[in-house]
């Protein structure tokens, strides 16, 4: 061997592969040592989920507030007498009894199965996500209820239906597609003898395009979306393909009957629970409410609050589940400017938590200067917007999509906390409803170190950021984000959380 | 290593397809360090056979800190020098190499190379077995210095200089049977 580089080669090239005979022998071994000891471990982990979960995470929670339907076999199907939460369905549905999609993105540089969805009439729909082979999440709605399962995990989550027809109902409007895309005869095609017409889309400046494949019923069989390279070639990143009347199993409908199920409405209906609320309003189709208001040490105050469609407005207006809001709210003392700081108190961001329709948020209210020092009563500024299909629907008739509300709420006499304990009783809280659903904790900003920067910049690349604003991005034309104002509980310990939220009021209060 | 991790969490579950899949990505490259380190193929299947068997009992309990493909590699690299320990070790000179069967209808290129193939792992096989497992961890199984040396709790430079002298050596030994 003439070099080290040759040598190195060589070893290389020392590869063995196995026989079928010895993989037939190791998978069978290893299989029945997987099935002995996985049921062994399980048989000794007999303690009640409910009873560790109470336990662990959520002590101030009745425990009526948990429930947990455990052993979920098949699914509760849409029978002909039930209502589905909507008013409005999709027509097109009517033409198919069955429908089966499977997409496909760039990962790792090759279109890989990224999302799987069956629809059947009757029962509900199924969406599964994959990552390069895996399936990663599995949210099964079947007009009445959606769950949604982080395939591996031990627990998964029961709430509302919202837009039981999800992607579905996107793709079976055709109606859409043919207005934002043209005709393009020349792709057009045949698949499986099935005559399709082309509809195709481009950007301005011809460095994207999308095509969508119809059948003479007027269906999507089939989409690609591409973009232009560098070198001039034209790359295919996202793909799909729609079967209709296809047979679909029943067991797609389930989840395995281990998984325990948790009801995520019922222990957030008991945290900010609107029967018990101290302040609630109704405006723009929206309920504003204040949960929780406490003095604490320094003439701090600590505030709950949140915002959730009324019930009117969820049977009138459909939301989409990838932006179920329907509205969310902002404490002007938390805006800069001037105009805030006429406001007795600066707010300073606890944490928030958003689920489906829900938003709600910890708040602490930091006195200024001009505070009255002992107050009967807290001033809240308070801007509700409307988000979604509600401010669309409000919009297109004219009306003002937001606006301010200025309640007062009664602070009692001799209450008070320490901060220790709020934000103790503010992070145990959100680090039990982490797994559920969206909740992040506020923390000083975290700037980009140059690396992140570059990283952050990458990742825009991969998901197809404008060029131009990246490059600007990259020359500080354009402002970069901070790296965080916020984390998952996971990704803070109590202490350090607690240390950071302290020193942020001292910064504050010493400015 | 998000994929990893899912996998893991499947396998944990008891999911066989898990177990399937972590066996089909992993088995070669598995058997490629075993091979190379013990000489003796069915020695090297059996090796696969005790990390894949093993990974299942520990499954419900088990938990990933690193790359899976690093730990698989690692696990079998160890395994391979316990066989080491446990059975006596014959070291095989280049100049007494086992004659490959000869296969008339193999063509002269494949036998060719199937005969280096032999020497070289013959000579690997003199090596120490810490500068045996350097290079076949970084050569066979793909890990990076780093890698390695997190998995074995050494620290890099100790990696690469096994990895060196190793080589110096291979090259040596490689020379010397060649003008034998």
């Amino acid at each position: 061997m003439k070099n080290i580089n040759d040598l190195e080669h060589s070893i290389e090239n020392l590869r063995s592969t196995t026989s079928p005979t010895t993989d037939q022998r190791i998978l069978t071994d290893a299989s029945a040592a997987l099935a002995q000891s996985t049921q062994t471990y399980s048989d000794s982990k007999q303690t009640s989920l409910r009873r560790t979960i109470m336990k662990k995470h959520w002590p101030k929670f009745a425990a009526a507030a948990v429930i947990i339907v455990a052993g979920l076999g098949v699914l509760v199907l849409l029978s002909n007498g039930q209502a589905t939460l909507y008013a409005q369905v999709i027509e097109a549905t009517e033409n198919a009894r069955t429908i089966h999609v499977i997409g496909k993105d760039l990962q790792n540089g090759q279109l890989k199965k990224g999302i799987e969805v069956w629809y059947q009439r009757g029962a509900g729909v199924v969406e599964s996500r994959w990552e390069n082979g895996i399936e990663t999440l599995r949210e099964i709605d079947n007009g009445k209820y959606a769950w949604q399962y982080f395939v591996g995990n031990e627990l998964a989550t029961r709430s509302k239906s919202i837009d039981p027809l999800g992607v579905v109902a996107r793709i079976l409007d055709t109606k859409s597609f043919k207005q934002r895309l043209k005709r393009d005869t020349a792709r057009d095609k045949t698949f499986d003898g099935i005559r399709l017409s082309a509809y195709s889309s481009t950007n301005p400046k011809a460095t994207w395009g999308m095509t969508a494949w119809l059948d003479e019923l007027d269906r999507i069989r089939s989409w690609e979306k591409r973009h232009l390279l560098d070198n001039g070639q034209w790359e295919k990143y996202r793909i799909g393909q729609v079967e209709y009347d296809v047979e679909i199993q029943a067991n797609i409908f389930t989840l395995d009957p281990d998984v325990k199920v948790v009801e995520v409405d019922t222990i957030l209906e008991d945290i900010f629970d609107l029967e018990k609320a101290t302040f609630k309003e109704e405006v723009l189709g929206l309920v504003f409410a204040v949960h929780e208001v406490k003095r604490c040490e320094g003439g701090i105050i600590y505030l709950v609050s949140s915002v959730r469609p009324t019930d009117e407005t969820r049977q009138k207006i459909r939301p989409r589940k990838a932006r179920p809001s329907y509205g969310d709210f902002q404490l002007r003392a938390k805006l800069l400017g001037p105009a805030a700081q006429d406001q007795p108190y600066q707010t300073v961001d606890l944490g928030t938590v958003r689920h489906a329709d829900l938003y709600a948020e910890w708040n602490l209210f930091l006195p200024r200067e001009f505070a009255s020092e002992e107050p009967t009563n807290c001033e809240l500024l308070i801007y509700i917007y409307t988000r979604g299909n509600l401010q669309k629907k409000i919009k297109a008739e004219g009306l003002p999509w937001h606006t301010r509300l200025k309640p007062e709420i009664a602070l009692a006499a001799r209450q008070k906390a320490t901060l220790q304990s709020v934000l103790g009783e503010v992070y145990s809280t959100a680090r039990a409803l982490e797994p559920f659903t969206g909740v992040w904790l506020g923390i000083k900003p975290l700037r980009y170190t140059d690396k992140e920067r570059e990283a952050y910049v990458e990742e825009l690349r991969s998901r197809h950021y404008p060029p131009d604003k990246i490059r600007d991005m990259l020359t500080g034309k354009e402002r970069c984000p901070v790296l965080a104002r916020s984390r998952k509980p996971s990704e803070i310990s109590k202490e350090k959380w607690g240390q950071d939220r302290k020193e942020y009021l001292e910064e504050i209060q010493n400015k | 290593m998000l994929e990893d991790r899912l996998l893991i969490r499947q396998l944990r579950r008891g999911d066989q397809a898990a177990l399937r899949l972590i066996y089909e990505r992993n088995k070669d490259h598995m058997l490629t360090v075993a091979h190379n380190l013990l000489l003796d193929r069915s020695l090297a299947e059996d090796c696969l056979h005790d990390v894949f068997v093993d990974l299942a009992v520990r499954a419900a309990q088990f938990r990933l800190h690193s790359n899976l493909k690093g730990y698989l590699a690692t696990c079998i690299a160890n395994r391979a020098r316990d066989v080491l320990r446990s059975k006596s070790r014959q070291n095989v000179s280049l100049s007494a190499m086992p004659e490959h069967p000869a296969n008339p209808a193999a063509p002269p290129a494949q036998l060719i190379h199937s005969e280096q193939a032999t020497r070289l792992r013959a000579a690997l096989t003199e090596l120490p077995f810490e500068q045996r497992q350097a290079i076949v961890l970084h050569l066979n199984a793909k890990l990076k210095f780093r890698q390695i040396a997190k998995q074995l709790g050494l620290s890099v430079n100790t990696v690469q200089s096994r990895y060196r002298y190793g080589l110096d050596k291979l090259r040596s030994l490689l020379k010397t049977g060649a003008e034998a």
